[in-house]
């Protein structure tokens, strides 16, 4: 009973996107790692790399995660991001270094 | 003055969570403790078989504490403790242990209703309940905003 209760956890994949760059001035690409949580978690998995350009929004992180798992769109959209455990815009800037979490409205305990 | 708020994985004994503030609370005059179990039926009358709180890994035992030290600025108590599950908690279990000591009752009834209203609507965690219907995700109701809104 206990192992079917747990939250399904997908691990760590590669996500390749392949959505069209808006950002001009994007040079370089790379692997941004993407947190998950609740019904984001279970339906997207825990966590994902995602192929970007270097310096892409915040914004175009949750669309191509949106555009990729369509199911898990409109809990995306009510999804608060952070970066470093703080609360980010979605015009926040993301470095290859940085991890983003994406919390959907929490359930209270 | 204590603040103790604690994210425990593993096993909840309201108990021992009640002997070490009742130690504590030693000089106050009142104690009043909550302690929520995990319902077997869900507000719809289907069987669950268990609550699942999926949790940050930092920011669900800082929203804990949060609320506890609020909670012991607010009112005139003297000891605060908040033990909060997260995991599987098979129905029945416990969930939530909150407990508040005073030198007179009103605070600690007070601060006790006021940590439970908070945590079930700004805890961080996302729970579900599973049952032979499967699993479905829960959140606050519109009387839970009400009740936590009793505080301005």
């Amino acid at each position: 009973m206990s192992a079917a209760l747990d939250l399904p956890v997908r691990g760590t994949k590669a996500v390749d996107l392949n959505a069209p760059r808006r950002d001009s001035d994007a040079t370089k690409e790379g692997r941004v790692k993407v947190l998950l949580y609740g019904r984001l978690a279970e339906s997207i998995g825990r966590q994902l790399q995602l192929e970007a350009a270097e310096g892409c929004s915040v914004a175009e992180l949750r669309r191509r995660l949106a555009d990729a798992h369509p199911s898990a769109a409109g809990h995306l959209g009510r999804s608060r991001a952070l970066i470093g455990g703080s609360v980010v815009a979605d015009e926040r800037r993301v470095r290859g270094d940085e991890e983003v979490e994406f919390l959907p409205p929490v359930s209270g305990g | 003055m204590s603040v103790v708020a604690n994210l425990e994985p593993h096993a909840l004994d309201p108990q021992l969570e009640l002997a070490e503030l009742t130690e504590q609370a030693r000089g106050d005059g009142a104690l009043v403790t909550f302690v929520g179990l995990a319902r077997p039926e869900s507000r719809n009358g289907e069987a669950v078989d268990a609550l699942v709180l999926d949790h940050h890994p930092t920011l669900t035992r800082q929203s804990l504490e949060d609320i506890a030290v609020a909670c012991a600025e607010r009112f005139d108590v003297s000891h605060v403790r908040v033990v909060h599950r997260c995991g599987t908690i098979p129905a029945g279990e416990p969930i939530v242990f909150a407990g508040a000591s005073s030198i007179h009752r009103r605070a600690a009834f007070d601060a006790a209703d006021y940590l439970m209203d908070r945590l079930k609507t700004e805890a961080v965690f996302w729970k579900r309940e599973v049952g032979d219907g499967g699993a479905k995700w829960i959140e606050p109701t519109e009387a839970d905003f009400a009740d936590r809104d009793r505080w301005g």
